[in-house]
């Protein structure tokens, strides 16, 4: 899977789970389960070090 | 017969006291030739003109006994006593025979001259709007001006102070700005020019034009004259310094020490205050301001980012719902279609079928299906759900 940015991940991850919710074909769906798990896992690790950037900066910001 | 000068005045003297001794007359006139004598004696003269032809000249003193008189017009009217000015004056008519005739001036009218100022300003106020539209307009009594309309970006550190050397103005505000509880610091430079008198004018002028041209050395203007006399504010409305103040191209704030009047440059300018300390003030209070903007506008971007991620989070985990509910919706229908099939299977399976009491017939092998496949006399056998019998056909 290339590399893909927030966004992009969670578009492709919104067109996947659209693919499923119009009924898809049993025999492509462990491929389209497995790739689907990547994308999450792609927003959740970007979300994460965004939500650790912003903790950082709350950090600082009180500090100050 | 002939007479002696002083015999000639004396009767000049008594003439005149005959119809002027005691009594007071209003006269409006205008200041020429002011003197100011050793031990506190005013001594001008007063004339009148049409255009440049003069049409009357009197000597007139202010005697020391009535100079609180002075005091109490520049006071009131923030106007040096000087010459050139158009007065109304309450004065007797005195004749001294060595000194001749003279106007013994007793009062002077502070409030003709605030209405001439008045006057004199609404004229100057008129002519800045006319001749300098695109520098300065007028809509519902108030002036806006290019200085006055600049909105500065960042702070305004390097600050240009117009001031006059040495004065109590420009140690208060150097004083005030270098001490500001905050611990700010300020890169001042000193332009030094006359506040005050004939000279200042010109002289403001010539360091606002220096202060253009090294305009990129300098965030703002600092105007200031302070300490000295509440009097000789002409300066500050003067026509081309106004002009000049209304198109600055930095943010000019004056603190020229009126403590009653409001001049043309107070309102040219992007700020006015009263005093030097004042516009030194300005400045800390600008920075801080921009500081507490700064930390709200932090606080506002840390704030929207948090509900971003909050929103982002929940949309991840309603997306993760989604994928789980259906993948498992395309799965449980699949698996209930094989459910279906196998329910169907089952009661296809013969072995079923022959459970509930049907027979499988067989002729040579064959399973016949159609009564007209069977002859009479032909053998068939016949399967049961427990063994097959053979058997002969009838008819």
């Amino acid at each position: 899977m290339k590399k893909l940015n927030y966004q992009q991940a969670y578009d492709a991850l919104q067109r996947l789970i659209e693919e499923l919710e119009n009924d898809a074909s049993i025999d492509l769906m462990p491929g389209k389960i497995k790739e689907a798990m990547q994308l999450l896992q792609i927003c959740k690790n970007k979300l994460r070090d965004a939500n650790d950037a912003l903790e950082e900066a709350k950090n600082k910001s009180e500090e100050n | 017969m002939h007479y002696t000068l002083l015999q000639l005045n004396q009767l000049i003297e008594s003439t005149l006291a005959q119809v002027f001794y005691g009594k007071t007359f209003i006269v409006l006139a205008e200041t020429s030739e002011i003197k100011k004598s050793g031990n506190g004696h005013y001594y001008f003269d007063l004339i009148e003109k049409d255009g440049q032809t003069l049409l009357a000249k009197m000597h007139a003193v202010i005697w020391k006994s009535a100079s609180p008189v002075i005091t109490n017009f520049e006071n009131t009217t923030g106007q040096k006593f000087e010459r050139n000015l158009k007065l109304m004056l309450k004065a007797e008519v005195r004749f001294h025979t060595a000194y001749g005739l003279q106007l013994q001036v007793v009062d002077i009218d502070t409030s003709y001259t605030l209405g001439q100022i008045a006057l004199q300003t609404q004229a100057t106020l008129q002519l800045l709007v006319k001749n300098n539209a695109q520098h300065i307009t007028l809509a519902d009594g108030q002036y806006f001006t290019t200085n006055n309309k600049l909105q500065p970006k960042g702070l305004l550190k390097r600050i240009a102070l117009i001031t006059a050397v040495n004065s109590d103005g420009c140690n208060d505000f150097l004083h005030e700005i270098n001490n500001n509880v905050y611990g700010y610091s300020y890169n001042v430079t000193t332009c030094y020019a006359l506040v005050q008198g004939n000279e200042a004018a010109t002289q403001v002028k010539q360091q606002l034009h220096y202060i253009l041209i090294n305009h990129k050395q300098f965030d703002a203007v600092a105007l200031v004259r302070g300490g000295g006399s509440q009097t000789d504010f002409n300066a500050f409305d003067d026509y081309d310094l106004c002009a000049a103040v209304a198109a600055f191209p930095l943010p000019i704030i004056a603190g020229i020490g009126h403590e009653r009047n409001v001049s043309i440059c107070d309102l040219m300018c992007y700020k006015s205050v009263k005093t030097p300390t004042k516009a030194a003030a300005f400045f800390v209070d600008f920075h801080l301001h921009a500081e507490q903007q700064l930390d709200n506008m932090y606080n506002r971007f840390i704030a929207n980012l948090d509900r971003n991620l909050i929103n982002r989070n929940n949309n991840l985990e309603n997306l993760e719902q989604d994928l789980i509910f259906y993948a498992q919706n395309v799965i449980d229908r699949q698996q209930h279609l094989h459910d279906k099939f196998e329910i169907a299977l089952k009661h296809l399976n013969p072995e079923k079928v022959l459970q509930r009491g049907y027979a499988i017939i067989k002729k040579n092998n064959s399973i016949i299906t159609e009564s007209t496949k069977l002859m009479p006399r032909d053998l068939v056998q016949i399967q049961l759900k427990d063994g097959i019998k053979e058997a002969n056909i009838t008819h």
